[in-house]
């Protein structure tokens, strides 16, 4: 599942068309949209919206741990052109001076930049930094949910020392995000991929839950258990569940038996 | 293939990063405070940051020499471990370094001569030999084109006559000792478990036989050479595997000009075994058969005692018993 993070309706506009997503009416307080493996989330501007947001679409959704997150929207550079985009290498929260390195694991469209979330909107710019409202926010909430390879920020440079912010429009800002929608789908597409080199926590849930309806484990049994169906599909495909099994007459005789079938196991 | 170096800002003027940047040609270059601030944040996946780490250049602040845990060692009475570097370019699945830190990121720290102060000032206190291992939190060769490591300490140790070096490795990157005349005091340690292992645990390393070849070109140019067997992993077939190795290994080298063979079986800390199974859950080599012993998972005591007696008898082929150094958990009771 990939969480896109915007904050405002003319942002999300595009993402909405590109990915064929629809609103999520059973949401309440934010607008949600939803599609194939993904979700969107538009959560107003500023970093502490975007924080709610990002929390609210966690709980949202499946609430599942390492869902992969992407904050779009639009930043301010002083001399990066109209339309560029550009991905975040160093989030920095202009009022904390608090950072944050978004691991760069995947290869990632659009130019590496420094991104300073600042609490007004920029008029102007001190240092060569992309400046939005709302990344700082995004990420220090994101990495409460998922892990940090997984959480990144593009941004699309809406305005410089050229072209002021007051210059920026609703229809320049949607032809920007809808010029980007495929680098955000790049990312997105490789957030999948790395998604799926992290080991499935659920691997072994149904072999678990049979055990559980079979027999009564205590809070300890039940680590032993999950500890034991990770070791034996570790070195096996064979199924742990057979008839003998079945037979045992408590959960410690069932463990008994399935330690005994593994230590017989060979280590490659 | 590094794509971004993050620098501490207080070494940004140091010569040594301007050396390693410059290698990296299209790299981005990110300013950081510490380096901590990187390494050391909770939301962070070890598992997927092995597939594409970044480089970090630091300043080692302080701690630049620690005392090797008991048992770990080469025969001397005082031995010392620093490391220039965390992490390592390899990916074997039995490293304590995936359980210990959270990143897979590269710290190279650059300030070099500040190692060089505490290693002089550790080989004055003591009269005797003192051993100084490089290789416990990295691999001390394998980034060698990068951090000019060996290149930089061997004249140190040629200046200092009782400092040891112990260089441990498992790669092939010794260009830099073989344009170099040999040193005394200091010992090439290359690290070998069985083919089969190796390809089945060791991801990106050198074959047992290319390292073998490294071992036979440095002892050939008169460079001190040892071999290390730790960790032992047990297999069923682990006694063919074994003798298979050590004649693979001691068939090719100058068996008389061995400096030091050490040997001990798959260990480590509890906590970091429980990190490394958070990370590969599907690993069978984490799957047993292991035991506790003192905090530390291993072997269980009998399983550990039989390999590790069973190489020990094999080595007497082919070694003298005084350059074997042998590690046992349940003589030790604890692990780096």
């Amino acid at each position: 599942m990939i969480n896109l993070v915007v904050a405002l309706m003319v942002e999300a506009r595009p993402l909405v068309e590109y990915f064929r997503l629809r609103e999520d009416r059973g949401a309440r307080g934010f607008r949600v949209y939803s599609g194939d493996a993904m979700r969107l989330i538009v959560t107003g501007v500023g970093k502490v919206n975007a924080a709610a947001g990002v929390a609210y679409l966690h709980r949202f959704g499946s609430g599942a741990e390492n869902e992969a997150w992407l904050n779009v929207g639009i930043a301010g550079h002083p001399d990066r052109p109209l339309g560029q985009g550009v991905h975040a290498i160093r989030i920095v929260d202009a009022a904390t001076e608090r950072a944050w390195y978004p691991p760069q694991t995947i290869p990632l469209p659009g130019h590496p930049a420094v991104v300073l979330t600042v609490d007004q909107p920029v008029v102007e710019f001190a240092d060569k930094v992309a400046c939005d409202m709302e990344a700082s926010g995004f990420y220090s909430c994101a990495v409460r949910f998922a892990t940090s390879e997984l959480i990144q920020c593009y941004k699309v440079i809406s305005d410089n020392r050229e072209i002021k912010s007051g210059a920026v429009t609703k229809a320049s800002v949607r032809t920007l995000i809808h010029d980007n929608a495929s680098a955000v789908q790049q990312i997105a597409d490789h957030l999948r991929t790395l998604r799926q080199a992290l080991p499935a926590n659920d691997q072994n849930r149904e072999e678990f839950e049979r055990f559980l309806q079979r027999w009564h484990f205590t809070v300890s049994q039940k680590h032993q258990l999950e500890d034991l169906l990770r070791r034996w599909y570790a070195r096996t495909e064979e199924p742990v569940w057979n008839e003998d099994l079945n037979r045992s007459p408590s959960a410690k005789a069932a463990m008994a038996r399935v330690l005994q079938r593994f230590d017989e196991l060979v280590v490659l | 293939m590094v794509n971004v170096i993050y620098i501490e800002r207080e070494v940004l003027a140091h010569p040594r990063v301007f050396e390693i940047t410059g290698r990296f040609s299209g790299c981005a270059e990110v300013v950081c405070d510490r380096y901590t601030e990187i390494f050391n944040p909770k939301s962070q996946s070890f598992r997927l940051q092995k597939r594409n780490p970044a480089l970090i250049l630091a300043l080692k602040q302080c701690g630049f020499v620690s005392q090797t845990p008991e048992g770990h060692g080469v025969g001397g009475e005082h031995n010392f471990y620093f490391s220039h570097m965390m992490n390592c370019l390899y990916d074997c699945r039995y490293c304590f370094l995936q359980g210990m830190y959270r990143s897979a990121h590269f710290v190279v720290f650059v300030n070099y001569e500040d190692f060089e102060d505490a290693i002089r000032g550790q080989a004055q206190t003591h009269a005797g030999p003192v051993w100084f291992f490089s290789g416990y939190d990295c691999d001390s060769l394998a980034y060698e084109p990068v951090t000019g490591f060996a290149k930089h300490f061997n004249p140190v140790f040629a200046e200092v006559e009782n400092a040891w070096l112990e260089l441990r490795t498992k790669s092939t990157q010794i260009r830099c000792l073989t344009g170099l005349p040999a040193s005394d005091n200091i010992v090439v340690a290359f690290s070998f478990t069985p083919e089969p292992i190796s390809n089945a645990f060791e991801h990106k390393v050198p074959s047992v036989a290319k390292r073998v070849e490294a071992m036979r070109e440095l002892q050939k140019r008169g460079w001190r050479a040892g071999s290390r067997f730790d960790p032992m992993v047990h297999h069923p077939e682990f006694e063919a595997q074994y003798e298979e190795l050590f004649s693979q290994i001691f068939s090719r080298i100058d068996l008389s000009a061995i400096h030091s063979v050490t040997l001990g079986a798959f260990r480590m800390p509890k906590t970091f075994y429980q990190n490394l199974v958070k990370h590969y859950p599907e690993e069978p080599l984490l799957a047993g058969p292991l035991g506790k012993t003192a905090g530390v998972i291993s072997y269980t005591p009998g399983l550990e005692r039989d390999i590790m007696a069973y190489c020990q008898d094999l080595l007497t082929r082919y070694v003298p018993d005084n350059v074997v150094h042998p590690y046992l958990l349940s003589c030790h009771g604890s692990a780096s």
